[in-house]
């Protein structure tokens, strides 16, 4: 298969080149990368991912509340977003978290509609630096957010009851 | 790292992609028999767009159409060199023809965006339309004379030669040119320690892109996995600059292409080309990385997806053999080892012919049939001969019309996928209480991919899955990927919290779809 004519000398010079970098490689070795488990645990989430549905419904209440009466204090946390921007998030989550969720469909399709009407108003609003209050429209998020407590409260009803007949 | 890693993991590398190209293998030498002996040196031009303006588009769009990958697509180049096809074309051919095929682009159609796929497709057509281009106005007359080739006669003798032809194909220059591309991944393992890559494509990382080119270079992706790959980095928020740099070096590029391109345009004009690839890659790469980036989906800051370019094992493991082999077991499906097995049958016929028959009688025997005047009038109508043309058109459509047909068998209905998952999802049940870690390693991978074909099957038969099942579905494989990383990390408390969450994912997955 392999005659003489073929391996001429470019060809002979580039297979030399790749048997030293083997043999180099295999004389040398590299080094390990250290890899911290702890580090690697919990990536796929940030600092203020909400968890549950009722955590996030929960949040966003508490976020519109301190916005009412301007002391937010949630930017002083680590790794924290401004509020406005970690609402804008809470919002575009929901989806996700109503999907990790019991709720049935015709809850979840209220809730993403919330979300796909909301979130990128809210992250427009966010980048522009402006707080909860500059919102346009706030009382119907307001409003929403009621919305959206009173599907999650009904949700932790009826887990409450499960737990109690079982 | 070990000597004894890098040996073993370097090897455990190389098998592994040769299990994974071998269908793609089998398809290339049947192409290249093909062109060689039904279509022939002038027919295989003529497909190619001869001397026309439509070459190079038409390489594009065959290359989108034919299921071969990096490694199959040698011997095609090389039977499109012997019919004089310019040095442009065979170029353009040869990195898109691994790109897509049409199963990996059902796959890419259900990314988070299908827009991105389609950007990707049409940013392929315009890299080869300018390297194309390129190569055609610096190195003019880059091709080689039509060889002459003798013309196979009609019947079963045409199909024999086809088989004969695919024997010789299997043993000739192009399988070195494969050893090549293979040893080139047996490198890249022996170079990078298992994991060093799962923060080379962060969403913000400039370098990503030149990263990715320059592992992806030497890398082998079969363009299925390459398609997965980069589905996996937009699920994660990664760069799109680097996906598009791994799925267009990756898939198109290989140690043993490059040789095969130093051989036959020599050194200077290969560096161009290669230079002038890169370059363009990159410049697309940052052009793109903005426009698609996926919104709303939270950036993790590492990846899986590359895990395969690097080393499968850490220092200190005790038996490499036994690890070896449960990877490549696990690596192995049906369909690739029947390949292997046919690929591997093909290389040993070619072999002993080589061996035994070297002035190639056997196929002069073939072509010398006897004469048949196909003006004469036929004794009956099954009696017709067909002319080269239509032999080809329907040989060349029927792979990929099979390729289309394969789909459907690759992504089995969602009902068959939902059965196979609830007993996957019981196997980890059991392993997830039990800290049995060698079975959730097994599962978890098998249990994404099923994940993964649910979406894709739904999508194929026309009824996607709607944006609560989907969700749904979303939520299921990131429980899975969790469960894997406390799998890697053998934590036992985790481990059986993210699988209980998975368990529950499941529940609703399944409630969703109906049961």
């Amino acid at each position: 298969m392999v005659d003489d004519a073929f391996l001429n000398k470019k060809l002979r010079n580039l297979l030399r080149a790749i048997i030293c970098l083997i043999v180099g490689l295999l004389c040398v070795g590299c080094k390990q990368p250290q890899v911290d488990p702890q580090q690697q645990e919990h990536e796929h989430f940030p600092a203020h991912w909400p968890h549950d549905i009722m955590r996030a419904s929960k949040r966003i209440v508490q976020l519109l509340e301190d916005s009412d009466s301007k002391s937010t204090g949630t930017s002083q946390r680590e790794n924290w977003p401004t509020a406005t921007a970690e609402l804008a998030d809470l919002v575009g989550w929901l989806p996700i978290l109503a999907a990790d969720s019991d709720l049935g469909r015709k809850d979840f399709a209220s809730i993403d509609s919330w979300s796909s009407q909301w979130t990128d108003l809210l992250r427009k609003h966010a980048s522009n630096s402006e707080s909860i209050q500059g919102l346009s429209n706030l009382e119907g998020f307001k409003e929403v957010a009621v919305q959206l407590g009173g599907i999650c409260q009904a949700e932790q009803a009826r887990i409450d009851r499960l737990t109690q007949d079982f | 790292m070990d000597i004894e890693v890098i040996v073993f993991g370097a090897l455990t590398r190389m098998v592994q992609a040769l299990v994974a190209a071998s269908p793609t293998i089998f398809v290339g030498w049947l192409v290249a028999a093909i062109f060689e002996r039904i279509l022939g040196r002038e027919g295989t031009y003529r497909l190619f767009g001869g001397n026309t303006w439509r070459q190079l588009p038409q390489a594009w769009l065959l290359g989108m159409l034919l299921p071969v990958c990096s490694l199959g697509v040698i011997p095609v180049m090389h039977q499109m060199r012997k019919s004089g096809i310019s040095g442009g074309t065979i170029l353009a051919f040869g990195l898109t023809a691994p790109l897509f095929n049409p199963i990996s682009v059902l796959y890419g159609l259900t990314l988070s965006d299908p827009l991105a796929i389609l950007a990707f497709s049409l940013c392929s057509l315009l890299l080869i339309t300018i390297l194309g281009l390129l190569w055609d106005r610096l190195f003019p007359n880059s091709q080689q004379p039509l060889e002459a080739l003798e013309k196979t006669p009609y019947g079963l003798r045409r199909i024999a030669a086809v088989a004969l032809s695919m024997a010789h194909q299997a043993w000739s220059r192009s399988s070195l040119y494969m050893f090549l591309a293979i040893l080139g991944v047996g490198i890249l393992a022996g170079l990078l320690p298992a994991g060093v890559l799962q923060r080379a494509a962060g969403k913000d990382d400039t370098l990503a892109p030149l990263t990715m080119s320059a592992v992806a270079t030497l890398a082998y992706i079969t363009p299925m996995t390459a398609i997965v790959q980069v589905a996996s980095m937009f699920q994660h928020g990664n760069s799109v600059a680097a996906a598009f740099a791994l799925l267009t070096l990756g898939t198109g590029v290989n140690l043993g292409l490059l040789v095969w391109m130093v051989r036959h345009y020599g050194f200077g004009r290969s560096l161009v080309w290669l230079g002038c690839l890169v370059g363009i890659v990159l410049v697309m790469s940052y052009s793109l990385d903005r426009p698609l980036r996926p919104k709303g989906i939270e950036p993790a800051d590492h990846t899986h997806a590359f895990d395969t370019y690097c080393n499968p094992f850490v220092s200190g493991e005790q038996d490499y053999w036994a690890s070896s082999k449960r990877v490549l077991q696990e690596a192995a499906t049906p369909a690739e080892t029947v390949s292997l097995a046919l690929c591997g049958g093909l290389l040993l016929a070619g072999g002993l012919l080589w061996r035994l028959d070297r002035p190639q009688r056997a196929m002069q025997w073939l072509l010398h049939a006897p004469k048949v005047d196909s003006t004469a009038k036929p004794s009956a109508m099954r009696d017709i001969v067909l002319p080269d043309w239509v032999i080809a058109g329907v040989v060349l459509g029927g792979l990929v019309g099979s390729s289309l047909l394969g789909c459907f068998l690759y992504y089995p209905p969602v009902g068959e996928i939902r059965r196979e998952m609830h007993s996957i999802e019981a196997e980890m049940f059991t392993a997830y209480q039990n800290g049995q870690w060698d079975k959730l390693e097994y599962w978890i991978p098998i249990q994404e991919d099923w994940a993964h074909k649910m979406k894709v099957s739904a999508y194929l038969r026309g009824r996607p899955l709607d944006r609560y099942t989907d969700l749904k579905l979303q939520v299921y494989k990131t429980k899975l990927e969790l469960l894997e990383h406390a799998t890697c990390d053998r934590d036992r408390q985790e481990a059986l919290e993210y699988g209980r969450a998975g368990s529950k994912a499941f529940g609703r997955l399944k409630k969703a779809l109906g049961d």
